[in-house]
């Protein structure tokens, strides 16, 4: 009976300080979204087809040589880059909370089925664009996974291309994330997937010898509970 | 050069993969920032230091991209069994 008591103590310590460790793990390094899907192209006039969005225009910018802008989205930070030729998006990597030594994790624009890296240039931005209106999917470019959507629009009458319409300050980018495409994974999702034996980029075995011990004190537990329950099993 | 590429630059010059680079410069890391910690902190509660530096230092690695972040997660399993098994120990008074 001593053995079996100890047992249980050990599998509920185990599973509330594994799942504590969990979540204390800082949110940058807890990978990316793991459902991802494809951002449906919007009307730019239509901004709330996005869960969440950021829109912003030369003027959101700052800095010398290279501008820069940052903001919060999908629970992520953001900064988006420009020598005024082209822009790269990347969400920061937090060390820890509020400490960010300059590490990111860019983005890849794809408008359609033309993968345009992750910069983006005011000439492909002029070539994808359809009426001034070019819209991308994003891509984290080490995981592939979704980052949202990004779509920059101008008005073609007033100006004939995207930089004309930058230098003016009336080229609108408007980054979007939907529901399901959060860039990072919250806690329950990491640990149902981590029980599913679903941790994206993980390899299967690892993700099983990680799960193995989990789903034992978990089973271990429901044994206990239910025996003490049942007296005379 | 930024900290994510010196993985690459140390396993060209050692000619190895860069996989192994990453491991061997992360274990230089974490015992560059554990066994000082050990000696200072050695006493009460020292194993609770070690282990909070331990996970510090284990993000700075995984968030700078050396290590995969299933390392992490290996680790704080090991840490959770450890604990349960102490905390086991100390509720059945063995």
């Amino acid at each position: 009976m001593a053995n079996e008591m100890r047992g249980f103590v050990f599998a509920v310590v185990f599973i509330i300080i594994f799942s504590g460790l969990l979540a204390s793990i800082p949110v940058g390094l807890q990978g990316t979204g793991n459902d991802p899907l494809d951002i449906i192209p919007v009307d730019p006039s239509i901004l709330t087809d996005f869960v969440a969005g950021e829109n912003y225009t030369k003027s959101a910018f700052s800095g010398v040589i290279i501008l820069g802008y940052e903001y919060d989205l999908g629970g992520r930070s953001w900064i988006c880059t420009t020598d005024e030729t082209y822009f790269v998006l990347a969400a920061k990597v937090f060390i820890v909370p509020l400490l960010w030594l300059g590490h990111t994790d860019s983005v890849e624009f794809t408008s359609g089925t033309t993968n345009r890296g992750n910069t983006l240039t005011f000439g492909e931005i002029d070539e994808d664009a359809e009426e001034g209106t070019a819209r991308y999917t994003l891509q984290h470019v080490l995981s592939g996974e979704s980052a949202g959507g990004f779509i920059t629009y101008w008005n073609t009458t007033a100006y004939d291309n995207s930089t004309h319409a930058w230098d003016n300050d009336a080229l609108h980018l408007l980054h979007g994330v939907g529901l399901e495409n959060t860039a990072t994974n919250d806690i329950g999702a990491l640990l149902v997937n981590l029980l599913l034996l679903q941790i994206p980029e993980v390899p299967a075995l690892v993700n099983l010898f990680l799960v193995v011990p989990i789903w034992a004190a978990i089973i271990y537990v429901l044994w206990f509970i239910i025996k003490e329950m049942i007296p005379f099993v | 050069m930024s900290l994510e590429s010196i993985p690459t630059y140390f396993s060209d010059f050692l000619d190895i993969s860069l996989e192994a680079g990453q491991v061997i410069l992360s274990l230089i890391v974490i015992l560059a920032v554990l066994l000082p910690t050990m000696y200072l902190s050695r006493g009460n509660k020292s194993v609770m230091i070690e282990i909070v530096m331990l996970f510090l230092s284990m993000g700075l690695l995984v968030g700078i991209g050396w290590l995969p972040f299933w390392i992490l997660i290996a680790t704080v399993a090991v840490i959770a069994m450890a604990v349960a098994f102490l905390g086991a120990n100390l509720v059945t008074g063995e």
